[in-house]
């Protein structure tokens, strides 16, 4: 398993360091016959063929890339605000996944289906002067995901923060168009997806 | 763990065949224990076969296991300290301000003009020639007697001084004494000033940072 942590950046062309590798490796599989349904915004499901195996709790700042032995395929992501987690797939596999930060009760981040409309490597934001790199656009007002300092506490003013190696890397996988939905914070689906 | 060796290499394809689902029922068994982790804080007090099982079957239990949590309420919703905004943001007040572009270390300065200031005492002037020595009046001294008796003079003159031959001498300590110099400890209305002073000032920066921080939220 590959835990990386923002406070000690990889580049993306290193091998990164493995941390510690759990005895089913670093994916879980599921049967063909028995895939689970990934529950995803607006009464959306997926089916997905296996999960990153992450055997313990992310702290804020980590996050966790393996593309191994995945084939090519279209790229989506499931941010999961009640969680604060997202989680990067490609095809049925999933690929990352790292805590994120969202926006403030006063400034919500917009939920639903998205598309990736615009993508900017240093995209810096003149409304609240800040460097947002990495960001890619969710919707046309300005929400995106962006590389930010994830740390405990610490929210958005709408957009989803992420750590810069993650976003490094989602931003060379991802393409416009590409799907992203949004969990709603509260109403987080709760109920367990019997697989079928 | 030998059972563990043998089955992690064929991980990926245990679930292919219904031949291999026996081997996956050891594999939950054998990966138990070092996915404690996980599972503890998962479901506590279930049985650990059965929540590998659980994120098996419900891939919303990896998401849980692996995820911080819900956000609390009250924290510090800012990605930026206000402090550190502010003072990440530099105000460029145009070319004067900017540093100047060239060697580093002290530049040796010119001045165009060189000026000399002129002497205070002029040079070709003899010293001491202030003219005549003016003649010094004589002091009018009344007669003897005639002071303390007469009605019209001002009674508390001593005897020999009247109040018509220029200011009156009023005090010596003033005027005539050597400078006094200022104690070296401050006196105690000086102390509680410069307290006072340093709590105003407090006092506002406290409030501007307030205000600030206000502002930046909301």
């Amino acid at each position: 398993m590959i835990l990386l942590s923002a406070r000690f950046p990889t580049p993306i062309d290193r091998v990164p360091v493995v941390k510690y590798v759990d005895p089913p490796g670093p994916r879980l599989r599921y049967p063909a016959e028995r895939r689970p349904t990934l529950t995803l915004a607006g009464g959306e499901a997926r089916k997905i063929s296996s999960v990153l195996n992450v055997s313990e709790k992310m702290r804020f700042g980590d996050f966790v890339w393996n593309d191994e032995g995945v084939a090519a395929g279209p790229v989506w992501a499931r941010i999961d605000l009640a969680r604060q987690v997202i989680s990067v797939f490609r095809g049925d596999d999933e690929i990352g996944t790292a805590v994120i930060l969202y926006g403030t009760d006063g400034m919500p981040t917009p939920t639903g289906h998205f598309a990736v409309r615009k993508m900017d490597p240093a995209y810096y934001s003149r409304s609240y002067d800040a460097p947002m790199p990495f960001a890619m656009f969710l919707t046309d007002d300005g929400v995106a995901i962006h590389a930010s300092n994830v740390r405990s506490g610490f929210a958005t003013h709408g957009c989803i923060g992420v750590p810069e190696g993650f976003a490094r890397r989602l931003f060379a996988e991802i393409k416009r168009g590409d799907s992203v939905w949004v969990l709603p914070p509260a109403a987080a689906p709760a109920q367990a997806n019997r697989a079928t | 763990m030998k059972r563990a060796r043998l089955v992690r290499p064929r991980a990926t394809r245990l679930f292919v065949t219904r031949r291999r689902a026996v081997l996956l029922s050891m594999f939950l068994v054998g990966a138990a224990v070092p996915m404690g982790g996980l599972l503890v804080g998962l479901n506590a007090g279930q049985d650990p076969a059965a929540a590998i099982a659980a994120v098996l079957r419900d891939p919303l239990a990896m998401l849980e296991g692996r995820s911080p949590g819900a956000r609390g309420a009250g924290a510090m919703f800012q990605t930026k300290p206000a402090k550190e905004r502010v003072a990440a943001k530099v105000l460029d007040r145009g070319p004067s301000d900017r540093a100047p572009v060239g060697p580093k270390g002290p530049v040796e300065r010119v001045l165009p003009v060189v000026r000399e200031r002129p002497p205070e005492v002029p040079t070709g002037a003899p010293l001491g020639d202030f003219g005549p020595e003016p003649a010094l009046a004589p002091l009018a001294l009344p007669p003897e007697g005639a002071t303390s008796t007469s009605s019209g003079g001002p009674p508390d003159f001593p005897p020999g001084i009247t109040s018509t031959g220029g200011p009156p001498i009023t005090s010596t300590s003033t005027s005539g004494g050597p400078p006094v110099n200022p104690p070296p400890v401050p006196e105690p209305a000086t102390w509680m000033m410069m307290i006072l002073g340093f709590g105003v000032v407090g006092s506002a920066i406290r409030r501007q940072t307030t205000i600030r921080r206000a502002a930046a939220r909301g």
